[in-house]
């Protein structure tokens, strides 16, 4: 499904250039489950923004389902992502103001979709994360634990290729970890592509196919 | 719903920034309450002008010889002048009097004295010159006819020389050519509140009115001001018949083209007064438009900062699927909207402040339906104008950027 062929990712001009990714080659398939470890300020948050199509390689190719992504446009690279990529990050970005169901409409919202599709949609993923009660709060008002799993709920709501999560446990406390690493173990038993971003061994073992990352360069692990 | 949806999440952003939101929009509302302001003081002004020209008539006419210029005697406007007008121009004539006035000073109580300008009229000057009796009797016929010594005082003086107004049947004894004179008062009229003439600091004089037949008989006619006051027809254009009438004067008087006479034209003041104000409406109001101007840089420069604020927001917004033209619409509803209220409150404080002005003054006020709704769509273009910017500014933030995180 995506696949990264010799990808290089440098950042700054002449003097003072960073090389953050050299040489990356990936493969991921639909259903894998992938877990990506490494230390801070290894590279492995810039390899989620290429996976992600946040971010483009400096040199190399992506391929996204079969297509070089340096040939889509900014525009239609938005609608992949919306379509395709659901992202789940550490410190959940959800947006102030909005309520728990605001907030999961949103990545539907922008794909043109209908008013009561959206909150119908909406509102069955939330109650899938067991959120039923809280999805007309204001996103401030939830917990932890309650705001991470509406972040993945906003994450699943367009019935995504891939789930892409960024240290996604990283501001919760244990309980609320183990519940959302136990989620994504099941999401990805149900046939959800996973692909983990973490610095914990432990977590980084659920996967089925787990790599590590330092100063760039990506191993098997 | 679209609308509504980009708008939830500015609106509880501002609501957490009140005092912020309040400043910025502070210059929009200081710069449209004041255009309001102004547009409804030339209203005002303009409603003072015309009840001014109405308590002189609108379509009054007065002409006179002009002093300036070397006058010889048969030059003079006299009767005779008078008869040939009204009967040459009577289809466009209401009423028309030949006005001859004797000033003088007359000393009061308290070591003062007043100014009497004793207006000699005929019957008919009380259609041409509003003249509110509130005792007695104006002219009548028979007190030209007979060259009665009477007059018609206003109440202000009433009070003064006699100490009340009922003063019908007293006396007053004046000066004609050297021989004291009495005469009679057989009317009191209302002496009206001249806002313009308070203003100039013009009331120590006072008009009284007589017969002209009267004040003639008793004087010198030399070096008295003469004239012949009338008012004509709605449908009568001023400045065409003044055209007319002292075209036919020169020729009674065989000095055409001399140019000896003059028209006081109240139709032509008054359009001349309607163009000054307007002229001065819209100069003071350009110069508060541009205070509008300033107070969309506010906006701007709030909005720059807002943007800089919400860039996880905006990046968030992005990677799930928002596009370039999602966010400028985002951030150019916001700043169109936050102006919008701005101008909203402005427009009320404008209108309200007008009213009372206009209270005050106790001049009646014309609600300007129209311009308001001008202004409003001009608060909201100037927010959207000076809100491209920094929605530009937010679309440009690439997702990575936007969501910097460790």
């Amino acid at each position: 499904m995506i696949r990264l062929d010799n990808v290089s990712k440098i950042y700054g001009m002449n003097n003072t250039q960073v090389t953050a990714l050299k040489n990356i080659n990936l493969n991921i398939f639909e259903g894998d489950y992938v877990s990506i470890s490494g230390t801070s300020g290894s590279g492995k948050s810039t390899l989620m923004n290429i996976i992600g199509c946040l971010d483009s390689p400096t040199a190399g190719n992506y391929f996204f389902e079969g297509v070089p992504i340096n040939t889509i446009g900014q525009s239609e690279l938005s609608t992949i992502r919306n379509k395709y990529i659901g992202f789940v990050f550490q410190s959940f970005f959800l947006i102030p103001g909005l309520t728990a169901l605001e907030n999961v409409i949103l990545p539907l919202f922008y794909g043109g979709k209908g008013k009561k599709e959206c909150i119908k949609k909406a509102r069955e993923v939330l109650e899938l994360m067991d959120l039923g009660d809280r999805i007309h709060h204001d996103s401030t008002e939830l917990s932890g634990g309650q705001k991470q799993r509406t972040s993945i709920a906003r994450a699943l709501v367009t019935n995504p290729k891939i789930l892409l999560a960024d240290e996604p446990t990283g501001n919760l406390d244990s309980k609320n970890t183990r519940e959302i690493m136990g989620l994504f173990k099941d999401l990805n038993k149900k046939g959800m592509t996973v692909v983990l971003i973490t610095h914990d061994e432990r977590y980084a073992n659920m996967a089925n196919k787990r790599y590590k990352i330092e100063d760039g360069i990506l191993q098997e692990a | 719903m679209k609308v509504i949806y980009y708008l939830k999440a500015s609106y509880s952003y501002l609501l957490k920034r009140k005092s912020r939101t309040f400043l910025a929009i502070l210059g929009i509302i200081i710069g449209i309450s004041s255009v309001v302001t102004i547009i409804m003081l030339g209203s005002i002004l303009d409603s003072l002008v015309i009840s001014e020209f109405e308590k002189i008539g609108i379509k009054r006419v007065y002409i006179t010889t002009d002093s300036s210029k070397e006058l010889r005697e048969q030059d003079f406007l006299d009767m005779s002048d008078e008869i040939l007008i009204k009967k040459r121009f009577e289809d466009s004539i209401i009423a028309l009097s030949r006005v001859y006035l004797q000033s003088t000073y007359i000393d009061i109580k308290d070591d003062t004295n007043i100014n009497l300008m004793i207006y000699g009229v005929n019957n008919n000057y009380n259609k041409i010159q509003q003249i509110q009796m509130l005792q007695g009797r104006y002219l009548i016929e028979n007190d030209l006819a007979l060259k009665r010594k009477v007059l018609v005082i206003d109440n202000r003086f009433a009070n003064k020389y006699f100490g009340n107004e009922n003063v019908v049947g007293e006396t007053i004894t004046l000066d004609t050519n050297g021989i004291p004179t009495r005469f009679f008062v057989i009317g009191v009229y209302k002496k009206e509140d001249d806002f313009l003439n308070q203003l100039v600091g013009a009331n120590n004089y006072s008009i009284a009115y007589s017969p002209n037949t009267t004040l003639e008989y008793l004087n010198n006619k030399d070096d008295r001001v003469y004239g012949i006051d009338m008012t004509i027809k709605d449908n009568v254009d001023s400045d065409e018949f003044v055209k007319n009438v002292i075209y036919y004067i020169e020729s009674i008087h065989s000095n055409n083209g001399e140019d000896l006479y003059l028209a006081q034209n109240a139709e032509k003041s008054l359009s001349v007064a309607h163009n000054i104000g307007n002229m001065i409406t819209l100069v003071i109001g350009i110069i508060a438009a541009i205070s509008l101007l300033v107070g969309g840089i506010g906006i701007m420069n709030i909005m720059l900062v807002t943007v800089s604020e919400r860039t996880s927001e905006i990046g968030i917004r992005k990677a799930i699927g928002a596009k370039n033209k999602d966010i400028l619409l985002q951030f150019l509803l916001e700043s169109s909207i936050i102006t919008g209220i701005g101008g909203i409150i402005g427009i009320t404080i404008g209108l309200l402040s007008g009213y009372m002005i206009g209270l005050y003054l106790k001049v009646d006020i014309v609600l300007p339906v129209v311009s308001t709704i001008y202004i409003l769509l001009f608060s909201i273009l100037v927010g959207t104008v000076f809100g491209v910017w920094p929605a530009l500014k937010a679309t440009s933030l690439s997702p990575v950027e936007a969501l910097r995180r460790l």
